[in-house]
């Protein structure tokens, strides 16, 4: 069984008169030690995939229907108090700033103890040891110094180490990574990348990488789900669906990258942009931007199926391959 | 570079002070330009690549004339322009204009967008009547494929990339013929990013424009690149046509660099293994800025300074490529 199952998710933010569905019923898994890559589009739905997972949707959103299964626990029916021994114990979180993770007040040493204290029962001298050597983990320079500097005092790519650090900490199953290079420079992103590689291997971490750069999912993830509108449209083993993608959404955001052009070239775009979670169009939420939508497009929601090995939502998925 | 040279800087530098207290008797400064130099022809995508810090928005501002130089000279086409007054740079800023990074800080949230695109063609050209004002940004929208009605609205109407496509309308406003861009696309995604880069080299090509183009995103450099300058720590480390810059990159730097990349379908990743991380520009280190990270470094690496060399197809500032060490 997997370590982690999601189905049929759906997260929703009451308005006056309707609901806001952020998320419009997702499934997948992961299992341990697997690196799940998840891509999309700003407002498709991924941060709200691992918020969701972690129960930090905020008030007045809410899980509207689904469930989270991991390691037998159903995540969306615990308690705050339950929910508390999971987040940052066994599931484990990284986000994109890590200026904004890190409390500019207190020094790296502080932060790490306080989180080791916080899950188990442990003394100062300990807690301190165990957090230098996952310092020392993350390939920190001078881990016992580090200890006792404040964020401000170090790089971003220092700064991101720490975070990677602390997620460490408690030897999580899953650490749920949000753009964690975005905010970096591409030499730091490579050397961030190769470490949380290593370490998900080292310590058969789940992974589940969601960021918008479809050339750092294919390095780093075995599996990737593509995200449009609040649903998955495609999932599959991460080179596969970057040769051959099914879905043409998969297919339009692969073409329009400059790498898969000619130079000089005008790059192929994909007409339009994605719509309002407020107003998704019926049917195939895709269909307005698509070459290949019908009628049956703009009517009949397509469901996620199996296909060539991988998963696919639309209804012409086999005509297109 | 073929035919004749819109823009040249030489021997730029640009240092900032950095404050202090008034007792302490040490007056640092960031050395954010330590000498570059470099030509733009008429007519060329040039762009500028570097991580955060090394100098490249600093360039960008220095050649548009909203940073002053410390030393050195920014000329365009002909005429140096890096020390000009207000009064005197105004007929420069009618024919060079810069699109941001951020298209939902650099359009005024309180100003409708018909205002915006106005503002400049009323200020530099100020004989044109309302109606040729208006027909000429009718024009304009038109050209960059916006819908001329969007001019009623605000800019929190439109989304990221609508904004950029409003911001590359209001740089054309006023006819330039040198447009620095930084960062155009990098705040977008994927499949509005290939929006804005086509409208950007279609407007190049129909008004013969020539582009500054910084970016930290060497897919982007490749693709819409006439030459490329590789930027470290304030200096040009490697000059050359994206080609050759692809195929063989000669600077250790531009080999990092090009070696980070993530790349799509590749069946291994091996992430680099770098030494060190960027010296503070504040106490740069002698000798060739990047040599406490290089592999190839030596004593002379240690203590002089390496200018562009010609090296065949491109210029390299390195003591290690000129002696064939690499």
């Amino acid at each position: 069984m997997a370590l982690l199952e999601v189905r049929g998710l759906e997260v929703e933010f009451p308005l006056r008169a309707s609901k806001l569905k952020a998320l419009r019923g997702i499934d997948f898994t992961l299992d341990a030690g697997e690196r799940l890559g998840i891509v999309g589009e700003s407002g498709a739905g991924k941060s709200m995939a691992a918020y969701a997972i972690l129960n930090l949707i905020s008030e007045p959103g809410r899980i509207g229907a689904g469930e989270i299964v991991f390691d037998g626990q159903v995540l969306n029916e615990l308690s705050n108090e339950e929910m508390r021994h999971i987040r940052g114990n066994r599931i484990a979180m990284i986000f994109q700033d890590p200026m904004m993770t890190l409390n500019p007040v207190l020094t790296v040493g502080t932060q790490m103890v306080e989180c080791l204290q916080a899950h188990r029962t442990i003394s100062d001298k300990d807690a301190k040891a165990l957090a230098i050597q996952k310092l020392r983990e993350v390939a920190i320079p001078s881990p016992d110094k580090r200890f006792d500097a404040y964020p401000h005092e170090l790089s971003g790519g220092l700064r991101q180490r720490v975070v990677i650090a602390i997620a460490l900490l408690l030897d999580p199953a899953i650490i749920i990574a949000d753009e964690p290079t975005t905010a970096l420079d591409v030499t730091i992103q490579a050397e961030i990348m190769g470490l949380m590689m290593e370490l998900c291997d080292n310590h058969q971490v789940g992974l589940i990488l969601i960021t918008h750069d479809l050339a750092v999912v294919s390095d780093v993830t075995q599996r990737m789900l593509v995200m449009y509108a609040g649903r998955v449209v495609e999932e599959g083993d991460t080179q596969e669906v970057i040769a051959n993608p099914s879905h043409p959404y998969t297919k339009g955001l692969l073409q329009a990258l400059p790498q898969k052009n000619e130079a000089g070239r005008p790059l192929n775009q994909i007409p339009g942009t994605m719509p309002s979670l407020a107003d998704v169009p019926p049917g195939c939420a895709y269909n307005p931007r698509c070459d290949h939508a019908d009628d049956r497009c703009r009517q009949e929601l397509p469901e996620l199926r199996a296909l060539n090995g991988g998963k696919v939502a639309c209804h012409h998925a086999e005509k297109l391959t | 570079m073929s035919g004749d040279v819109l823009v040249e800087v030489k021997d730029l530098r640009v240092h900032f002070p950095v404050p202090t207290s008034f007792l302490s008797r040490e007056k640092p400064v960031v050395h954010a330009l330590n000498g570059v130099s470099l030509k733009i022809g008429r007519g060329e995508a040039f762009c500028l690549v570097g991580e955060s810090g090394c100098g490249k928005t600093t360039l960008g501002r220095t050649i548009m004339g909203l940073i002053r130089p410390t030393a050195g000279e920014v000329i365009y086409d002909g005429a140096s322009i890096g020390d000009l007054v207000d009064r005197e740079r105004q007929p420069y800023r009618q024919r060079m204009q810069m699109i941001f990074q951020n298209p939902y800080a650099s359009l005024n949230p309180r100003m409708k967008v018909q205002q915006t695109l106005e503002e400049p063609l009323r200020f530099h050209r100020p004989e044109l009547n309302d109606e040729e004002v208006g027909a000429h940004t009718r024009d304009v929208m038109t050209s960059v494929g916006n819908d001329p009605a969007w001019g009623a609205r605000y800019p929190h109407e439109f989304s990221g990339g609508q904004r950029q496509r409003i911001s590359v309308a209001r740089s054309l406003m006023v006819d330039p013929e040198f447009i620095v861009a930084d960062e155009p696309v990098s705040a977008l995604d994927v499949s509005v990013q290939a929006q804005v880069l086509n409208l950007l080299m279609k407007v190049r090509a129909e008004r013969q424009l020539t582009y500054l183009f910084i970016t930290h995103d060497l897919a982007v450099v490749e693709h819409f690149g006439s030459r490329v300058a590789v930027m470290y720590l304030g200096t040009v480390c490697e000059l050359t046509t994206p080609k050759a810059l692809f195929a063989k990159p000669h600077h250790p730097y531009s080999e990092l660099l090009l070696s980070a990349i993530p790349k799509l379908g590749r069946k291994s990743f091996k992430p680099v293994k770098v030494p060190g991380e960027v010296p503070s520009p504040i106490n740069l280190p002698p000798g060739c800025v990047f040599h406490g990270r290089c592999p190839h470094a030596n004593d002379r690496c240690r203590a002089e300074v390496p200018v562009l060399k010609d090296h065949g197809d491109r210029s390299v500032a390195c003591h290690a490529v000129e002696e064939g060490r690499l």
